[in-house]
């Protein structure tokens, strides 16, 4: 049913009908008269102008995208390689340098407060420290020589 | 359609092999006219009508080759000019801010080029009026709508040849065509 009413209103009539009519001839009227005036051989140069240009600005445009679309990734990139030198390095390297210099004037600096004399307020104390190193060092001399007797031992009795 | 008078253009059965597509010069001279009114009257700009013509005959020579005769040439050429139609009225929706339409017909110029038939003054005036009234209702529905009807009732073409110009189906074309109508008399005055 409503398609019949369609199909039936698909079709103008009475002076609807005329109306569109007038609307196409008027139409018509005009595009004739914008169309009567005759070709040249340039008639289709401004629409291939317009191609070129349309042209080129899709290339600039695709340009201008993947350039854009490198400039965004590029921190990506940067960050995901393993970094070359730590831009810190090369200073503490410059502070490291040095150091086998600074031990060597430390050991020495050192060795100069031992050799020192043993102040006198301390003197006693030294010549305990003297006793202690000798009395060790006798003791190491017996056990030594025990030693070296129980060998002998052994080898004579073999 | 037996209410629509033929058009003064060359009509649409006359159409020429494909082999002649080969006299391009040819085929502009036949065509160029139909295609203007097409675009006109879906623009309703006469530079930007021009334009178009000429973007959409260049476009058919760039690609005579890929015409292998399965439409007609006229459905062909108009369905260049429809996608060029459609192009541009998207770009000028992203252009909105430019000034678009400067040379854009008056409502009322248009309605100036009916033809004299020898009518009282009263009645050309009456004439008028109702093609200002319909133009202004044609240039308010929407794209879909205007297609339809502009192809229907100034290109005449059938509704298969709408239908095959678009890539709707026919079902789809006269639902837009009867909302087309419905709109465009309510809008021009309700005379019907």
């Amino acid at each position: 049913m409503n398609s019949d009413m369609e199909q039936n209103n698909l079709e103008p009539s009475g002076e609807f009908a005329a109306s569109i009519r007038d609307f196409r001839s008027a139409v018509t009227h005009v595009a004739e008269r914008e169309t009567s005036r005759p070709l040249t051989a340039s008639w289709l140069a401004p629409a291939r102008k317009r191609r070129r240009n349309a042209q080129q600005r899709m290339v600039l445009a695709w340009a201008a995208c993947a350039a854009l679309l490198c400039f965004a990734t590029l921190p990506f990139f940067s960050h995901s390689r393993p970094s070359p030198i730590h831009p810190a390095a090369p200073a503490l390297a410059a502070v490291a340098a040095p150091a086998p210099e600074s031990d060597t004037a430390l050991l020495e600096q050192v060795d100069t407060d031992i050799s020192e004399s043993v102040p006198p307020s301390l003197a006693p104390l030294a010549d305990l420290d003297s006793l202690n190193t000798a009395s060790s060092n006798t003791l190491g001399d017996s056990s030594a020589h025990k030693k070296s007797l129980r060998t002998e031992s052994t080898n004579v009795t073999q | 359609m037996g209410d629509i008078v033929s058009t003064e253009l060359p009509p649409l059965t006359q159409e020429r092999p494909l082999l002649e597509l080969a006299d391009f010069d040819e085929v502009v001279r036949l065509y160029r006219p139909r295609i203007f009114r097409f675009i006109m009257a879906s623009l309703a700009d006469r530079d930007v009508a021009e334009s178009l013509t000429q973007d959409c005959f260049l476009k058919a020579y760039n690609a005579r080759n890929q015409f292998r005769g399965e439409s007609s040439l006229s459905t062909w050429l108009t369905r260049i000019a429809l996608n060029l139609v459609r192009d541009h009225l998207r770009s000028r929706r992203i252009r909105f801010w430019q000034k678009t339409r400067d040379s854009a017909l008056d409502l009322v110029d248009i309605s100036d080029w009916i033809p004299d038939t020898a009518v009282s003054a009263e009645t050309a005036c009456l004439q008028r009026e109702r093609v200002k009234e319909i133009w202004k209702a044609v240039d308010e529905l929407s794209r879909h709508q205007r297609m339809v009807f502009i192809l229907r009732f100034v290109d005449e073409m059938e509704l298969s040849e709408i239908a095959e110009t678009t890539g709707m189906n026919t079902s789809t074309v006269k639902s837009h065509l009867y909302r087309a109508l419905r709109i465009v008399r309510e809008r021009a005055g309700g005379k019907a």
